[in-house]
């Protein structure tokens, strides 16, 4: 008879392979368009804000990185916003400015520490440039990058495009935690690939270009918002606008190099999420939005409140297992490892097929994609030991982190950066 | 980029995931009918052995020579052979996700084997006296109880002990009138309940030493 936990396998397993093939099928048919090249013919100015905090070991050489961008220098305004800094950011950068006698950069400083969307809001009142920036202060964009992010918004049907989003790679790769965000972010670049592709992209990130006159208009970023940049994203999305995905040029991040300080990105990422989400419940089913409303949504709702159920099955069998096997180690210990497999047809026979094919089905489609991805950012796929951890134990760990992300959220924990 | 996005992109992954799920479900059963037969050639091979061992008994019993140790050494190992086979047959019979029926007839084969052996072996004692080591009767409750789990745990133990015991393991509410014969005529109300060399009934959980003791002290009567 089947089990209701076998039921609950399949239906996640049946989702897992329809949705893997979608954005195999997606994939195939978008790899038969080229990548668009944008041909860039005007250069409108643009204003890069960076919001700074403690940023005084790394903001003169971002500053010298967005000087040194294959973009008409005077066509580029610098504003750093330095959010209530408690070291030597604000006297680094007024050295610089005074030394350099550049012209196009600008500080301001805040009396207190409003968070990062506050600072880029106070860079907004101020912006002259016709599209905005938000540059964190610890990244480095390619030198084309900006002049394509610029020439998505001129392509030709792209007038309703609101923001442009870039592909995002890692500085650091030293440790382990490390190399496995890195292989995290070449499946998210990809992702954003594919769900650019069908538009329903719905995020912007750090070095993600915006209209300005359309930031200003729709109010700026969410101040008291955890994940700001998917809010900003959701709420363009939410009035009619696209975000749109750059293929041309990276910028590169650092991520946190221990285990706690991605646990803490990753809880605040996800809070952000499930609070976005409720926000903007109105798209979630709604015909209005298209396959962003009626799949995109959805599915990662879906998601979201499977990884909840999962936990709870797993959590329910781990205790049952573990007892099943404290009782035979404390009942029939010199049994304990006399496996009986029988011949080894029995032992194949005896395996439970039940969860081994769906679970074969869908790895083979993950590995597919995973290949995919890296031949996306153009880099070689390996199997080593970051990618063996990223795809079969940190997976359990997200779980975790979505659990005690919506435990935060439910039980309404004050929202801190 | 561009936008390709098509309704028949989602039509056609749905299609092929359920093609796919199609096959799956095909494959299964074809391992099921795997099982089934297997499970149908184990019993045929251990009901071929008891009728053998009874045949070989009327021999004996016929002409009078009675082969204590031979019959014991036999006895044991078609308990052993039967214990084999019903680790087998639940296995399978909790992957199996249809034939509900066929692994029912299985089980309902297997435990008339178990009673069957479980009389031969009363038979081969009343002769034999107790050369032949010890039997204990085990109904277990199927349904997610612990206790009865532990009861299993206890007694594997006993046996990797204790070469000489033979155990015969009934689902006590499984719907068979032999299974109900015998549980009307030890009483049995309750999961897990053993029965010592067919006279000594302990309800409910015993550890691994009290059955030793218990063994040992019929052992010395």
């Amino acid at each position: 008879m089947i089990s209701t936990l076998t039921f609950y396998v399949w239906i996640l397993a049946f989702i897992s392979v329809f949705v893997s093939l979608f954005w195999v099928i997606v994939n195939s048919v978008a790899n038969q368009y080229k990548k668009s090249n944008p041909h860039v013919k005007v250069f409108p100015k643009v204003t890069v804000v960076i919001p700074t905090w403690n940023e005084e070991k790394a903001i003169v050489s971002t500053i010298k990185c967005i000087l040194g961008l294959d973009y008409p220098r005077d066509k580029i305004e610098i504003i750093i916003v330095d959010d209530k800094s408690k070291d030597n950011t604000v006297e680094v950068v007024n050295e610089f400015i005074f030394k350099t006698r550049v012209k196009n950069v600008r500080l301001i400083e805040h009396e207190k520490n409003k968070g990062k969307a506050g600072a880029v809001n106070t860079a907004l009142k101020e912006a002259r440039g016709e599209f905005f920036w938000v540059y964190d202060a610890d990244s480095y964009a390619s030198k084309e990058l900006l002049k394509n992010l610029v020439a998505r918004f001129y392509e030709k049907g792209n007038d309703d495009v609101g923001a442009v989003v870039a592909i995002t790679m890692i500085r650091n790769q030293g440790n382990l935690i490390e190399k496995m965000q890195r292989l995290e972010y070449v499946m998210t670049a990809f992702m954003r690939k594919l769900t650019g592709t069908v538009n329903t992209l719905h995020i912007t990130n750090a070095l993600s270009l915006f209209k300005t006159g359309l930031l200003k208009k729709v109010g700026g970023f969410d101040e008291g918002n955890l994940t700001e940049d998917f809010e900003i994203a959701m709420r363009l999305r939410s009035r009619g606008y696209r975000v749109v995905m750059c293929e041309k040029g990276v910028f590169y991040t650092r991520i946190p190099n221990t285990v706690k300080k991605m646990w803490m990105q990753r809880v605040r990422w996800f809070r952000g999420f499930i609070y976005n989400n409720l926000m903007y419940r109105k798209m979630i089913l709604n015909k209005q939005f298209g396959l962003l409303g009626l799949f995109q949504i959805p599915l990662e709702v879906f998601v979201l409140i499977t990884v909840f159920v999962s936990v709870v099955i797993m959590g329910i069998n781990f205790v049952k297992e573990a007892v099943n096997l404290a009782a035979r180690v404390f009942l029939a210990r010199s049994t304990l490892f006399e496996i009986s497999f029988g011949s080894t047809g029995q032992f194949f026979l005896g395996l439970n097929w039940n969860f081994i094919f769906p679970f074969v089905v869908v790895l083979v489609t993950a590995f597919y994609l995973y290949v995919q991805a890296h031949r996306y950012v153009g880099e070689k796929w390996k199997f080593y030991l970051p990618s063996l951890l990223y795809l079969f134990v940190y997976p359990f760990f997200r779980s975790m982190q979505w659990v005690h992300a919506a435990l935060l959220e439910i039980f309404g924990a004050k929202r801190k950066w | 980029m561009v936008r390709v996005f098509r309704k028949d992109m989602l039509v056609t992954s749905f299609l092929i995931a359920l093609f796919i799920f199609i096959l799956g479900f095909y494959l299964g059963s074809i391992i099921d009918e795997t099982r089934i037969a297997d499970s149908e050639e184990m019993i045929l091979v251990t009901q071929l052995d008891t009728d053998s061992f009874v045949t070989e008994k009327e021999f004996l019993t016929t002409f009078n020579v009675w082969d204590c140790p031979l019959l014991n050494s036999r006895m044991q190992g078609l308990g052993e052979d039967l214990r084999e086979v019903g680790e087998i047959i639940s296995k399978y019979d909790a992957r199996s996700i249809s034939n509900l029926d066929v692994y029912n007839q299985l089980k309902r084969k297997y435990f008339l084997l178990e009673l069957r052996a479980y009389t031969l072996r009363k038979q081969i004692l009343q002769t034999c006296d107790s050369e032949g080591g010890d039997v204990i009767l085990f109904f277990y409750d199927v349904t997610d109880s612990q206790e009865s789990l532990n009861q299993g745990y206890a007694l594997d133990s006993v046996v990797e002990k204790q070469e000489n015991v033979v155990i015969f393991s009934i689902d006590g509410g499984f719907d068979e009138p032999a299974i109900n014969s015998l549980k009307v005529f030890y009483n049995i109300t309750y999961e897990p309940t053993i029965i010592i060399n067919y006279e000594e009934r302990i309800e409910g959980y015993i550890s691994e030493e009290e059955i030793l003791k218990l063994l040992e002290k019929n052992a010395n009567m």
